[in-house]
């Protein structure tokens, strides 16, 4: 490809497996939220993850106990810098998926995982196709208003235990009005993954655009 | 030679997945052996004129060697110099932890610089083992065909050896980064007389190309700690 | 002062080998070993012929004087024909000293092992006293189906004492193509090789490289199993660090580093 092929490009990927990034600060429930995926998925599609982690051996089990293949998960280290590995330079995680896409082949779903990052943290369209910022509710209200790349540009916004907001006493109705004023059309799903492990409205969305992109496939197909 | 090309590769924000490496300090800093700013320096300088001045060598060997571009013969285009390169560097870096490194670099170089400069060149060189070519090949293969002399190469591999451990310095020992970049311009001068003789030796014949390892990273570097989560890759 | 010793060993019909060169000079001495298992052998010079024993001829490298010395150039050189297999062993440590002019001293040697030949080099340690200046540049270039056990140990300075500078290069090729080139070098005219990139706080570094053909089939990834190699516990402690490392060939590199000669010696032991 020509330079100026490549500086054109930017805007992101192709075809090919459907890779959605999953963002968030620590202990928000990236890793809940992934398992609860595997759970509701992994039956109908044939997915791996891709982790940017440095223990991932402490995180493997919650997703075999979801019948996922512990050869189907990739771990990426980032030298302590978990944005610069899924934004700045994504060379590692490129590669990874890459090589679980071939092992895989073919694969329908990657789910990426960042390392816990702050609310500025958002994926680089050349590593994903759509990507979830999830946010823990009970830690504080405040945190869609302060908006941030993370929570402004993902594709699906994500708030966690709502079960423990009362109780932190965080406001999930301004949580919502903040969300829809900083986010527009794109949706945001208050959820208690505690209390629905399976994440219904997240494998929903994804089962949407995975019609949508084996429609696009065809439709290129017959072109 | 316009400095702007060798600025840019010698750029740390390069995407080429350095910034995930810490060049065995991170193991050097779980054993104990580096903790402030006087044993980082130490460290770095051990770097430097060890496996530093044997990857400057090489990446001034293959800039030199590539400088002239490829010949395109009957079996397509002719790599066998820089696979010879590949084969010699390969051979000193005993450690096999330090060769998948190596050779991740080199892949993860080229996959950057390719963008800027496309060409046939580059894509034989990426092309020289399945993992990749080790970084020094592949650098000095990004400076040719940036138009970085082999001195320039040899500059910027030799100041990488030491300014990607340094830089994470600060996120392992939460070190001062002013007092980082003190350490880095205490050694400047160093860097400079290690990038000489690599240049200088990179003009003889490629087996006499220097091969200085150093015992204690390739140990650290083979070393899985139980118990002890790893934040980067090297 | 210039030194060179000379090793030719022939395997017979027999199966056994024959050393039909073995001269010497001091301080690079050779003895022949009296037969398998004794220790020392008699005078150095004795008309070579058949070790008989079917087992690998063996040879003692003797220091006989002090040294090496500043502005020594010693050099060996080993020749082992096809079958011929040979045990090359030490009897003292060799301590490197500064010469009266400041001068670099070196030591070359050059190995050649013949197809299924069997060469097993394992000196005692050199010692880099205080100022002195020594570099040890060895090549050795093996046959396909050679076997190879190459071993070396340095020790920083004679007890309590800051280090000479030392270097040693060895570079060995199988069936021509190159399969390890390794340069360590320690000593205040090495920068920064005394430091945590370098010998750390270790005072004895060492290596061993074990070259079978019967590993070429192996995966190239580890340590094959079932060699003493793979008992070897890689550990990095202030006492001791080693590591075994597969190279990309049917060959292992065993690198140790340690706070004393004989620490370093018993875990290099334990390696064969």
């Amino acid at each position: 490809m020509s330079r100026e092929a490549v500086a054109r490009q930017g805007a992101g990927r192709g075809g090919g497996t459907l890779r959605v990034g999953i963002c968030g600060p620590v202990g928000a429930g990236k890793t809940s939220l992934i398992a609860g995926l595997c759970g509701a998925l992994g039956t109908e599609l044939s997915l791996a993850v891709l982790m940017n982690d440095p223990d991932v051996q402490a995180e493997e089990p919650l997703l075999t106990h979801q019948g996922l293949d512990a050869r189907r998960i990739a771990a990426v280290r980032t030298g302590c810098s978990p944005q610069a590995a899924i934004r700045d330079d994504i060379r590692a995680n490129a590669a990874a998926a890459e090589t679980l896409e071939s092992l895989f082949a073919p694969l329908d779903l990657l789910l990426v995982e960042a390392g816990g990052a702050d609310l500025g943290a958002n994926f680089s369209r050349a590593l994903i196709d759509r990507q979830i910022f999830v946010l823990d509710a009970a830690a504080g209200d405040r945190t869609v208003r302060k908006g941030g790349p993370g929570v402004t540009q993902a594709d699906l916004l994500l708030v966690n235990k709502t079960d423990l907001a009362a109780a932190a006493r965080a406001d999930l109705e301004r949580m919502r009005r903040d969300a829809a004023a900083r986010r527009g059309e794109s949706p945001t799903v208050f959820v208690s993954l505690a209390e629905h492990p399976g994440a219904p409205a997240v494998a929903d969305w994804v089962r949407k655009l995975m019609a949508q992109r084996r429609l696009t496939a065809t439709g290129q197909e017959r072109r | 030679m316009s400095l702007i090309p060798l600025l840019l590769l010698a750029d740390s924000r390069l995407p080429g997945g350095t910034h995930a490496h810490s060049g065995g300090l991170e193991a050097a800093v779980a054993a104990g052996r580096v903790h402030d700013g006087e044993t980082l320096r130490a460290f770095l300088l051990g770097r430097l004129t060890g496996v530093g001045f044997t990857a400057a060598a090489f990446a001034a060997a293959a800039a030199l060697e590539l400088s002239g571009g490829l010949v395109v013969g009957e079996r397509g285009v002719q790599t066998r110099e820089a696979a010879a390169l590949d084969a010699e560097y390969d051979a000193r870096t005993p450690s096999p932890a330090q060769r998948a490194t190596s050779r991740a670099l080199g892949r993860h170089l080229l996959c950057a610089v390719r963008a800027g400069w496309p060409g046939v060149l580059l894509d034989a060189v990426a092309g020289l083992h399945p993992d990749g070519p080790h970084h020094p090949i592949a650098f000095g293969a990004a400076a040719a065909v940036a138009g970085v002399d082999p001195g320039g190469a040899a500059e910027a591999v030799a100041l990488g050896s030491v300014t990607g451990p340094a830089h994470a310095a600060p996120r392992l020992l939460g070190l001062d980064p002013d007092a980082v970049t003190a350490v880095l311009a205490s050694l400047a001068a160093q860097v400079e007389q290690v990038a000489a003789a690599a240049a200088k030796a990179a003009r003889g014949p490629v087996e006499e190309l220097p091969a200085v390892g150093a015992p204690l990273l390739e140990i650290a570097a083979q070393q899985v700690r139980g118990g002890q989560v790893r934040f980067f890759v090297s | 002062m210039r030194a060179s010793a000379r090793i030719v060993a022939r395997c017979q019909a027999d199966g056994s080998t024959r050393l039909t060169t073995l001269a010497g000079e001091a301080p690079l001495l050779l003895r022949r070993a009296a037969r398998q298992g004794a220790k020392q052998a008699p005078d150095e010079g004795a008309p070579p012929d058949g070790a008989g024993t079917g087992g690998p001829a063996r040879v003692y490298l003797a220091g006989g004087t002090a040294g090496p010395l500043g502005g020594d150039e010693l050099r060996c050189s080993v020749d082992l024909g096809p079958g011929a297999r040979l045990e090359v062993h030490g009897v003292d440590a060799s301590v490197a000293l500064p010469g009266p002019h400041g001068r670099e001293s070196a030591l070359e040697i050059h190995a050649r092992v013949g197809e299924g030949g069997a060469l097993s080099w394992s000196p005692r340690p050199l010692v880099a006293a205080r100022g002195a200046r020594h570099r040890t540049v060895a090549r050795v270039e093996l046959a396909a189906d050679a076997l190879l056990v190459w071993r070396d140990e340095l020790i920083l300075g004679r007890d309590g004492e800051d280090p000479g500078s030392v270097s040693t290069r060895l570079r060995v090729l199988r069936a021509g193509r190159v399969l390890l080139d390794r340069e360590v070098a320690f000593g205040p005219r090495h920068p920064g090789s005394l430091g945590p990139a370098g010998s750390g706080a270790h005072r004895a570094i060492g290596s061993l490289l074990v070259v079978d053909p019967a590993w070429a089939s192996a995966p190239v990834d580890g340590v094959p199993s079932g060699s003493p190699l793979s008992r070897l516990t890689p550990q990095d402690e202030p006492a001791v660090a080693v590591a075994v490392l597969r190279l990309s060939g049917p060959a292992v590199l065993v690198t140790a580093a340690a706070s004393g000669a004989a620490a370093l010696a018993r875990v290099l032991d334990g390696a064969i």
